[in-house]
Formats: C-alpha cells, sequence, structure tokens
C-alpha cells in the first residue's frame, strides 16, 4: 500500500509538476484508448520520463537488496553487500572504459554488464584453483582482491581521462544514478532481474541451511558446492542488470537486508520478499530527492550513503534482534 | 544398522592425523571417544560423515562403502551434532531443528505439517518444547546443545555422532545433556560421540574407544578399558578409579585425578 502511495507521489513530483487530477486523467485516457484535453507534454513527462524512471529505481532497489540478502545469508557476514565478489567494481570498470573510449549509452551498459559478470566468474575460478583453505574465505578474498585490482585499473582510466568531458561522466557513473534510463532498458533488466530471481525464489530454504556454513548444511545433506554456484550466479546477475543501467549505487544492499532481517527474522523465505520490497521503496524515496532536492541532480550513492549510515547507526544501537 | 571403518587414514589435503584405523560399531551401542586434545576425534567424525575424504581405507555401513553415496543418503543414515557451534544469525529454536528435515524434503520445497510434526516430536523427546520460538542466538549453552540434539532427531537417523556434547557445559547442562544421551539411546538410535571426561563415558557409554595420535589404543566396555593404568597412558597424568556404591545400590565408578 504504502509503495502504491509512493510511486503515484514519485510519477507527480519533479521538475515539471503534476497534479493528482491530471495523472488520473491521463492514465484514465491511456487505459481505455480516449484522448484527454491536457498538454501533450503531461503525456510525455508521464510516460517516456517519470514512469521508466520510477521503474528503474523500483528494480534496482530491490535487485540490490535481493542480492545484499543472499550474499548475506550465504557468506555470514554482516559486511557482506550486492559488490562483495566485485560485481560493482567489474562493471564500473566495464563503464568507464565504454565512457573513456566515447562509445554510445547502451554500449556502456552493455561493458559494464558483462564486464560485472566477467569479474565474479574470474573470482569464482580463482576459488575454484585454490585449495585447502575454507572456499568461502577464498572466495571472499579473491572478490577484494578482483576488486581493488579492477578499481586501480579505474583510477588509471579517470587519471588519463579528458577531465572536461569524460571524467565527470566517469564520475557521475561511479555514483550512481537513473537519470538517463529509457523505457527498454529498464524492461531488459527487470527481465534478467526475474530470470535472477527464479533460483533465489525456488531455494529460500535451502538457504537457511547454507547459513549455517558449508560443513553443517553438507551435514545435513545439501549438495553444497551446487547451491553456492546457483545462488552466487544468481545474485550476480541481478546485481550486473542493476548496475548496468543505475552505476555503482552503495549501501542499498547492505543496509536493506538487516533492516528487513529485524523485521521479519532470518528467515530467507520471509527476508527476501521483506528486502525486495523495502528495498524498491527506499530507493524510489532516495531517487525522489536526488531529482527535487536540489537545481541540479545528485548522484544517488552520496544520498543512500548520507541518509543510510545514520539511519543505520541508530537502528543498529536501539535493536536487539539483528544480527545476533 | 552397523558402521564399519576398514583401515581409514584420516586427515587433512597436507596433514595426515591418523593411520591404519579399524572398527565396527554395533546397533544400539553408545561409543565414547576419548582422548586427549588434538588426538583425532573431530577429524575422525568428519570423515565418517565425509565432510573429509577417506586418504585410505574405507567407511561401510552394513558393508556398503558410502564413499560414493550422495551427500542426502548419507545425511539420512547419519546425524551430526557439532562440538562448538558459532550461531550468526538469530533463527528460533524451532526453525534450526527443522533444518534437520532437509535431507528429506524436495530441493525446491519447504517444510510441510509433517515436518513440523516431526520437529516438534524430536523437541518433545528432549523435553525442550518450551524454547520452540526462542531466539537460538539468546539461549544457554545447554540449551543450545540440546537444540542441536533436538535436529539430529528430526533428521530421523539411525546413527548419530557427537562431537563433544557436554563441552563447554556447566554442571547442570552436562547432567542434562548426559541424560538426553541415554534416552536417545534407548530408543534404539546408535551414538558415536566423544568426551574429555572419563566419568562421562561411565555414565552412559556401552563401549568405549581411546585414541591417541590418531591411533585406536584401547577398545572395550569402560569398567574394563578405563583404568589407572591407560589414562594414564591416554593423559600422561596420574589418576585413580575409585568404585563405589550409591544410594540406588549400583555400583558407580569415578575418576580422581592426583593432585599435589
Amino acid at each position: 500500500m504504502l509503495l502504491v502511495a509512493l510511486v503515484v507521489l514519485s510519477i507527480m513530483v519533479g521538475k515539471f509538476d503534476v497534479s493528482f487530477r491530471d495523472l488520473i486523467t491521463v492514465l484514465w485516457a491511456r487505459l481505455w484508448g480516449a484522448s484527454h484535453d491536457l498538454p501533450p507534454v503531461i503525456d510525455t513527462v508521464i510516460f517516456q520520463i517519470r514512469m521508466p524512471r520510477v521503474a528503474a529505481a523500483l528494480v534496482v532497489g530491490a535487485a540490490l537488496s535481493a542480492a545484499g540478502a543472499t550474499y548475506q545469508s550465504l557468506f555470514r557476514n554482516p559486511l557482506a553487500s550486492p559488490d562483495i565478489l566485485g560485481v560493482s567494481a567489474g562493471a564500473g570498470l566495464g563503464a568507464v572504459l565504454g565512457i573513456a573510449l566515447a562509445l554510445p549509452v547502451g554500449a556502456i551498459q552493455m561493458m559494464a554488464f558483462v564486464f560485472g559478470l566477467a569479474t565474479v566468474f574470474a573470482v569464482y575460478l580463482i576459488s575454484r584453483a585454490v585449495r585447502g583453505h575454507d572456499p568461502i574465505l577464498v572466495l571472499v578474498l579473491a572478490g577484494v582482491v578482483m576488486g581493488a585490482l579492477a578499481g586501480a585499473c579505474i583510477s588509471l582510466l579517470k587519471y588519463l581521462a579528458d577531465p572536461y568531458d569524460e571524467l565527470p561522466a566517469i564520475t557521475f557513473w561511479l555514483l550512481g544514478s537513473l537519470n538517463a534510463v529509457s523505457r527498454e532498458e529498464v524492461m531488459v533488466t527487470l527481465i534478467i532481474v526475474a530470470v535472477g530471481m527464479i533460483p533465489l525464489g525456488l531455494l529460500r530454504w535451502r538457504m537457511n541451511i547454507m547459513s549455517l556454513g558449508d560443513e553443517e548444511a553438507r551435514a545435513l545433506g545439501v549438495n553444497t558446492g551446487l547451491m553456492q554456484l546457483l545462488f552466487i550466479g544468481a545474485a550476480t546477475l541481478i546485481t550486473a542488470a542493476a548496475v548496468s543501467i543505475s552505476g555503482v549505487i552503495g549501501w542499498v544492499g547492505l543496509m536493506i537486508p538487516h533492516i528487513a532481517r529485524l523485521l521479519v527474522g532470518p528467515d530467507f523465505s520471509r527476508l527476501l520478499p521483506m528486502s525486495m520490497l523495502l528495498g524498491a521503496a527506499y530507493l524510489l524515496c532516495i531517487d525522489d530527492i536526488a531529482r527535487t532536492f536540489a537545481e541540479i541532480e545528485i548522484p544517488l550513492g552520496i544520498l543512500t550513503a548520507l541518509l543510510g549510515a545514520p539511519f543505520f547507526l541508530w537502528l543498529l544501537a536501539r535493536s536487539k534482534r539483528g544480527w545476533q | 544398522m552397523t558402521l564399519a571403518v576398514h583401515q581409514l587414514a584420516f586427515g587433512y589435503p597436507d596433514h595426515r592425523v591418523g593411520n591404519n584405523l579399524s572398527l565396527a560399531i554395533n546397533p544400539g551401542e553408545v561409543l565414547c571417544f576419548l582422548g586427549p586434545n588434538g588426538c583425532g576425534k573431530t577429524t575422525l567424525f568428519k570423515t565418517m560423515l565425509r565432510l573429509l575424504k577417506a586418504q585410505d581405507g574405507n567407511i561401510t555401513i552394513d558393508d556398503e562403502d558410502i564413499g560414493r553415496w550422495p551427500q542426502q543418503r548419507v545425511a539420512r543414515t547419519l546425524s551430526y551434532v557439532p562440538q562448538q557451534h558459532d550461531a550468526y544469525f538469530p533463527f528460533t529454536v524451532m526453525e534450526v531443528v527443522l533444518m534437520g528435515r532437509g535431507a528429506h524434503i524436495g530441493l525446491f520445497a519447504s517444510p510441510s505439517h509433517r515436518d513440523y510434526d516431526i520437529a516438534w516430536q524430536a523437541l518433545h523427546n528432549l523435553k525442550i518444547e518450551h524454547l520452540r520460538d526462542a531466539v537460538y542466538t539468546h539461549i544457554s549453552g545447554g540449551e543450545r546443545q540440546l537444540t542441536l540434539i533436538a535436529r539430529a532427531l528430526a533428521q530421523q537417523t539411525k546413527l548419530v555422532i557427537m562431537d563433544e556434547p557436554t563441552a563447554n557445559l556447566d554442571f547442570g547442562n552436562q547432567v542434562l545433556v548426559l541424560n538426553a544421551i541415554k534416552r536417545l539411546a534407548h530408543s534404539g538410535i546408535t551414538i558415536i560421540m566423544s568426551s574429555h571426561d572419563p566419568d562421562h563415558a561411565f555414565h552412559v557409554a556401552s563401549r568405549v574407544a581411546m585414541l591417541k595420535d590418531g591411533r585406536l589404543t584401547g577398545l572395550g566396555k569402560p569398567d574394563e578399558i578405563i583404568t589407572q593404568e591407560s589414562l594414564r597412558e591416554l593423559y600422561g597424568v596420574e589418576v585413580d578409579v575409585v568404585e563405589f556404591d550409591t544410594v540406588a545400590a549400583h555400583a558407580a565408578k569415578v575418576c580422581v585425578p592426583k593432585i599435589d
């Protein structure tokens, strides 16, 4: 309910204000294929600009939160976020490379998606190659290392980039924005995210057993290798899809699953839907603030951290049933 | 169901812990492993559970090599009560016990009413129904241990392996857990366990296996095996094994260490 109200409000607010009555009129007309007597610019604002953007915020927020919840449960680590295995760093490198090569927007997003997946795949291969250690530990460490490598490459490209043209674009991308999202891009992302959600949804109860750790899960009869592959694959896919249209938006995937866990407990069957719901609502609010608060758009990554971090601290300080 | 170990070599890929170990566990017995820290009890258990690969030799259940069994079949035959349990997430006791049903329900399924009934029965058998909605990370060590035993019960296996079920528990909780082990044994479950306290072997074990440096140094009834000499050899300390008559008029033995 709250989410629906938020969506309606989000479509209305912005540089060009749309009144509630206008919105209803336009929607009504669209629904019945009739015409209305409002200026056509309202149509454009609602269907071409606001709706894709609102949809993108919902999808990206839900995707990042779902991936965060997955990694936190799988790695039993409160600091796990969607980019723990280097997907954001890899996607960032792909995008920055695309910007440096002056590629069109669609190609930049494609580069981000492919580089994000490739980075995690490399991390996974490394963890398979290193034997005789706790597999999860090796995986996370490999993720940190690959993330650092990608980060170094990004820094190099930024250093070499044209400071008047490319550098602002790179910086803006790395801080996250839903500024230039088109309807088609949202649809593609939505489909990829939906595909990635399938294994997470089907295996929701198995995840509880996986969160006990590798050895105990195996003693309880779970094929942990296969589960890990499926969970990591799914979470990486949806993160890469989200990051490729939104840029790097931190904090959402780290914080939202925590809050969801405070509300419904650690059972993944309830944690996953609650995380997605909260994540979608949260990013929508953040995006509304980003485009209404100041004359220029504020990058989302800045807002999620500025608003999220203090709220998160406050929550941790007063909660009893969260992590432990 | 008879579990047997044949000329087993066990350990970690880069570090062998034990060699050439053979023994058979009789159906319905409580076999208690005794031995100093690092003697290989936990490693042996993990090998039996196939969490570690047997480096040589094999493990059979009813003369069938379990080396190639799928993990699910192992988990339907053997359950595991791990030693120290790091709890990460605040699951409720019921949720933890339900996880024992993992080997029985479909890959994409969640626990059914029947699974809830089985989990509830497990809580009932251990007399911890009142903990059902308690948060696992907030209960005492003894209660956690009982919860993990309940989870093994919900797994409905003929064999249960318990790694030091009484470790880090206060005296009252130790008795609670020992009683639970006795009850399980009476219901026909075979129990393989380890303990740091030879007295616990006197209380619950039908046989004792002594393990030192990955080798079996003694195997037999507690009365025959736990002696001044064997304890000296095993732990390197002087101990008196004293027999006395209790009020209930059955003989009991305790180990009394000599302290200067």
